[in-house]
């Protein structure tokens, strides 16, 4: 942005300082040329004529300069022959090369390059001389000045414009660049408290901006708070579906004769039609409530939440006599929803204390690419790669499930799928099945 | 044993009370979390079940005012939503279990059991006394080795006595536990039953596992097998 701006900058005073340049090189010439011609008509208005010879003379040249040789200013009478009648001191040894006249009374104006030195600028005009003895004759005056104090003009005032021009675009630059710096910095502490939202270190914008960002953090901030409430909606409303939906299904169920045998067939299959339906509505409210969190997440650590899992498994399970080791570090953290980790974590625990039979271990480890590997064995029989592949098969159509089966699993393939993580079910250290799962870390 | 129920869906809560009643419960109704909280503590329930979803006084509210009281009955709670974030918040709470709705009635009464099992100490599923052993998941007591035959409220009235193995229990906190409200309190049956249970448990007058403290109860005497 700066850079650009500089050279925009250089580019735009590069053009001034071009312009300004031929436009007073122009000037100066218009003004020698002038000075050419005042020189020309006080060259004539001293002019003397010699009647004898029908020639002029100059006894006292208009400018002490065409006295001196080396003064730079020189003159010189020639007649209609192209002689010269007269010629200053100053031109001794010096030669014109005259270009045709253009006519009577009219000035000419050249240069003429020099063999050693800066060149001449000459201008001539050719006028009528009448004589006493009424006769005319033809006189071209010349008049030469060295190019040297032009040029040295032009080269001092290029010098100053340079000089003036590239101060004041360095000081330019100087302040725009303060400016800019001014306006950017928020722009960027806003593009970094943006980027620290998506990794969850964040929850929303923070307040102080300056008055143009004012209005833009917080309609941000008032987008965000609206998402997170409809968010919250939308899990309010999945609950009370789930509770309006599930309580009149266990109401049919107390309501049927209990113990398998001895039931009429009818009942068996109301009851397992219940079932179905239990098991769609909860998996279609799993997956609408997995991954609702979206932006404004923050990181969650994933100690507690399986400290708190295993305290709840301890409790349920209690006639299970599970020992249950944590080897998680504080310091790791999930990003994502905590929810959704709490149902990955719960499904893998909760299989491992059905399944195990003393012993459950989970650990987890941050693992490379910004993931983190979560990590359940247990202690039981284990689980084949047929069967482990069965159970987790995504999106398995639920009736085609045998009646008991546990959608545990499949819940959790779901979920890690939709965080972009792997699972992998292996044979544990302990000697039952051991479940790894990779998920984002924050 | 005495069960207090909370849950607002009227079909539900009927059917599910005449089944715990099936199996020898006295159950308390509640229609919602403030009802359930008065019978929490006017009727001293052995154990709770809480649905979450419930109106004035929410089930999770309701647990934690039960235990900012400091009453630790064991409640399992009932919830329709099954991800582990409302299993966590509602053991986190105070509860002790939770069944996902629908569920299976018989799974409830095991779980029930197990609760009030553990509630009074047994950590064991299995209380075995030696030559008398109780499962109480399956209301089976066998002595030496040979299932003992008990009508549904001998039963009951064993369970009760067994659990509280070592303690004095009252005759009118029997009646709480094993009667209805409009039992008539004078009536001699507790006495029946007890001699009942005497005749099966010890035929031979041996053992005398339960034992009659005059004008304050009865004690069930045996000592559990691997305690001093």
């Amino acid at each position: 942005m700066v850079l650009s701006l500089a050279v925009a900058l250089l580019v735009f005073f590069g053009a001034t300082v071009a312009v300004l340049e031929w436009s007073l090189g122009a000037s100066l010439a218009r003004a020698r040329d002038e000075v050419l011609q005042a020189q020309l008509m006080a060259l004539i208005a001293v002019a003397e004529p010699v009647e004898e010879l029908r020639s002029l003379q100059v006894p006292e040249p208009p400018d002490g300069r065409m006295l001196s040789p080396d003064s730079g200013l020189h003159a010189e009478i020639r007649d209609a022959r192209g002689i010269a009648v007269w010629r200053s001191p100053s031109a001794l040894g010096m030669q014109f090369g005259l270009p045709p006249a253009t006519g009577r009374g009219l000035y000419d104006r050249w240069t003429q390059a020099e063999a050693n030195g800066p060149g001449l600028a000459l201008s001539s005009v050719t006028i009528d001389w009448e004589f006493e003895d009424g006769g005319v004759e033809q006189f071209r005056f010349v008049v030469a000045q060295s190019l040297q104090p032009w040029h040295d003009q032009r080269r001092a005032f290029r010098l100053g414009l340079v000089g003036w021009f590239g101060l004041l675009a360095v000081a330019t630059l100087a302040v725009l660049a303060f400016v800019l710096r001014g306006v950017l910095r928020p722009l960027g502490r806003i593009a970094r408290e943006i980027r620290e939202m998506e990794t969850a270190r964040r929850t929303q914008l923070s307040t102080e901006w300056p008055e143009e960002l004012g209005g833009v953090a917080a309609n941000l901030n008032a987008l965000l708070r609206r998402e997170r409430a409809r968010q919250q909606r939308y899990q309010e409303s999945l609950a009370n579906l789930a509770h309006s939906l599930k309580t009149p299904l266990a109401a049919v169920r107390t309501l049927l004769p209990e113990g398998a045998d001895g039931a009429p067939q009818r009942v068996a299959m109301i009851r397992a039609e219940l079932s179905r339906m239990d098991q769609i509505i909860g998996w279609q409210l799993r997956r609408a409530a997995a991954g609702a969190a979206g932006v404004g997440i923050v990181p969650v650590a994933v100690a507690p939440v399986a400290r708190d899992l295993a305290t709840t498994l301890d409790k349920v399970y209690a006639d299970r006599g599970v020992a249950c080791e944590l080897d998680i570090p504080e310091t790791l953290h999930f990003r994502g929803d905590e929810g959704d980790l709490q149902e990955i974590l719960g499904n893998l625990l909760d299989n491992a204390w059905k399944y195990g039979r003393r012993r459950v271990r989970c650990s987890a480890v941050l693992a490379a690419g910004g993931m983190l590997e979560l990590r359940v064995d247990d202690d039981g029989a284990g689980l084949d790669p047929a069967r482990a592949a069965e159970a987790l098969a995504r999106g398995a159509r639920l009736d085609e499930k045998q009646p008991g089966q546990g959608i545990g699993l499949a819940v959790v393939n779901e979920l890690v799928g939709a965080y972009g993580g792997e699972i992998a079910v292996e044979r544990s250290g302990l000697g039952g099945a051991a479940v790894r799962v990779t998920l984002p870390a924050a | 044993m005495r069960a207090l129920l909370v849950e607002d869906d009227e079909t539900l809560r009927h059917g599910l009370a005449a089944a715990m009643r099936a199996a020898g419960w006295q159950v308390d109704e509640a229609a919602d979390g403030r009802e359930g909280l008065y019978f929490a503590e006017e009727a001293a329930p052995d154990v709770a079940v809480v649905d979450l979803g419930l109106p004035k006084l929410s089930g999770m509210d309701l647990i934690a005012a039960l235990r900012t009281k400091k009453r630790d009955l064991p409640v399992l709670i009932l919830t329709a939503r099954d991800r582990w974030q409302d299993k966590v918040a509602g053991l986190k709470a105070g509860a002790d279990d939770y069944m996902v709705k629908p569920f299976h009635t018989e799974e409830l009464l095991a779980r029930l059991e197990a609760l009030v099992r553990r509630s009074v100490g047994w950590a064991q599923p299995v209380l075995d006394f030696g030559v008398l052993r109780f499962e109480p998941a399956a209301q089976r007591v066998e002595l030496r080795g040979e299932a003992v035959e008990l009508t549904s409220f001998e039963y009951r009235l064993l369970e009760y006595l067994v659990l509280h193995a070592g303690q004095v229990v009252s005759r009118s906190e029997l009646i709480d536990r094993l009667y209805d409200q409009d039992y008539d309190r004078d009536s001699n049956t507790i006495e029946v039953f007890v001699g009942r249970l005497r005749r099966k448990l010890d035929p031979d007058g041996e053992l005398k596992p339960i034992e009659t403290l005059r004008g304050r109860g009865y004690r069930f005497a045996l000592m559990p097998a691997g305690r001093d």
